[in-house]
């Protein structure tokens, strides 16, 4: 799920930093230091809205570092993926024990127990799929999946999906 | 590895929590209250495909003009005519996310974003969360049924009348 979200971020500069374009600086390393990052609270940080207001606070020298601490509050695209939410997305590789389909940014791996019993996996296939009687899904297919699970390991997710119900699968 | 899956829970300041999309449990960050910069009370924002596609579109749109505009690069003329593919971030979580909404997006131009927001935002809805809302512009679905089957939370919200007018209404558009 996409939301607009406030959010902040504490920058840290050096003295050689401090000056007339010290604003701009402030503005480009937060969209290099946030945008298309991966968090386990808001999810993937896609875009800043630096056409808004980017507040840049007064600054706070650091006591014995002589550098400066500043709070930058802006407006942000996040991306969230939730246990229990349906969502489209495109199978990028099928095997044996499932298939991997991207959520956007997000891979998220369906595995054969998760997948309807009347669909089974015929590697002799060119490319190699899944099949039932009025479904096919291959690689490039789009499919409708549920999120069943996600974790977050150091600046990326995973997550578990399945098609096992009703108004899921092949689109 | 216990017999029995314990219910994912996430440890926040101490407090466990539930996230679970289809009881509209979202966490403590994305709570329907939010708190904005200037310190009012805000609601929380989610937005559908379409919605991002086209939001991204413009800012990106802006953000090039601009920097282009500091280097004394293109004319005017070039810049508005920028397409989709020429607007790519060099970001990979960024240009995935780009070529996932390029792709899903019902709702391909602003005239029929905003046509939805009316449908979708009315006073009848307002009993409505902002996960369900954007989660109903976002999927197309054909019946009350499937809407309700894959946004669980709607079920004891709407009518299946109800439902399948705005599911309709919806289909117009895309």
């Amino acid at each position: 799920m996409f939301f607009l979200k406030d959010l902040s971020l504490s920058i840290t500069l050096h003295p050689s930093y401090f000056g007339p374009s010290m604003h701009s600086y402030l503005r480009s390393k937060l969209l290099q230091d946030v945008e298309g990052t991966c968090s386990g609270e808001y999810g993937y940080i896609i875009y800043v809205m630096d056409g808004m207001r980017i507040d840049v606070d007064k600054g706070r020298v650091i006591p014995g570092s002589g550098g400066a601490e500043f709070e930058v509050k802006y407006r942000a695209i996040v991306w969230k993926p939730f246990k229990g939410e349906v969502v489209d997305a495109v199978v990028t590789s099928v095997n044996n024990i499932g298939f991997f389909a991207d959520v956007g940014p997000l891979g998220v791996f369906v595995s054969t127990k998760l997948i309807p019993s009347d669909m089974r996996f015929d590697p002799n296939l060119n490319p190699p799929a899944y099949v039932s009687e009025d479904q096919t899904i291959e690689k490039g297919s789009h499919v409708r999946l549920k999120i069943v699970g996600t974790r977050v390991d150091v600046g990326e997710m995973f997550a578990i999906g399945s098609i096992k119900e009703d108004y899921l699968g092949v689109l | 590895m216990s017999a029995t899956r314990p219910r994912p829970r996430r440890l926040v300041n101490g407090v466990i929590e539930d996230v679970d999309a289809s009881v509209l449990k979202l966490g403590p960050e994305f709570d329907t209250k939010q708190v904005s910069h200037d310190g009012e009370e805000i609601p929380l924002i989610a937005l559908n495909l379409s919605e991002v596609r086209l939001l991204m579109m413009a800012a990106m749109r802006q953000r090039k003009r601009e920097t282009n505009g500091q280097s004394g690069g293109y004319d005017e003329m070039e810049q508005d005519d920028m397409d989709e593919e020429e607007l790519l971030s060099s970001n990979q979580i960024v240009r995935k996310t780009q070529e996932y909404l390029s792709v899903f997006a019902r709702f391909r131009d602003e005239d029929t974003v905003s046509a939805v927001e009316h449908i979708l935002k009315t006073p009848e809805n307002a009993d409505l969360h902002p996960f369900e809302i954007a989660q109903l512009g976002s999927l197309s679905c054909e019946d009350a049924e499937e809407a309700k089957t894959l946004i669980p939370s709607l079920a004891n919200k709407k009518s299946d009348q109800e439902l399948q007018a705005l599911l309709d209404s919806l289909r117009r558009y895309g």
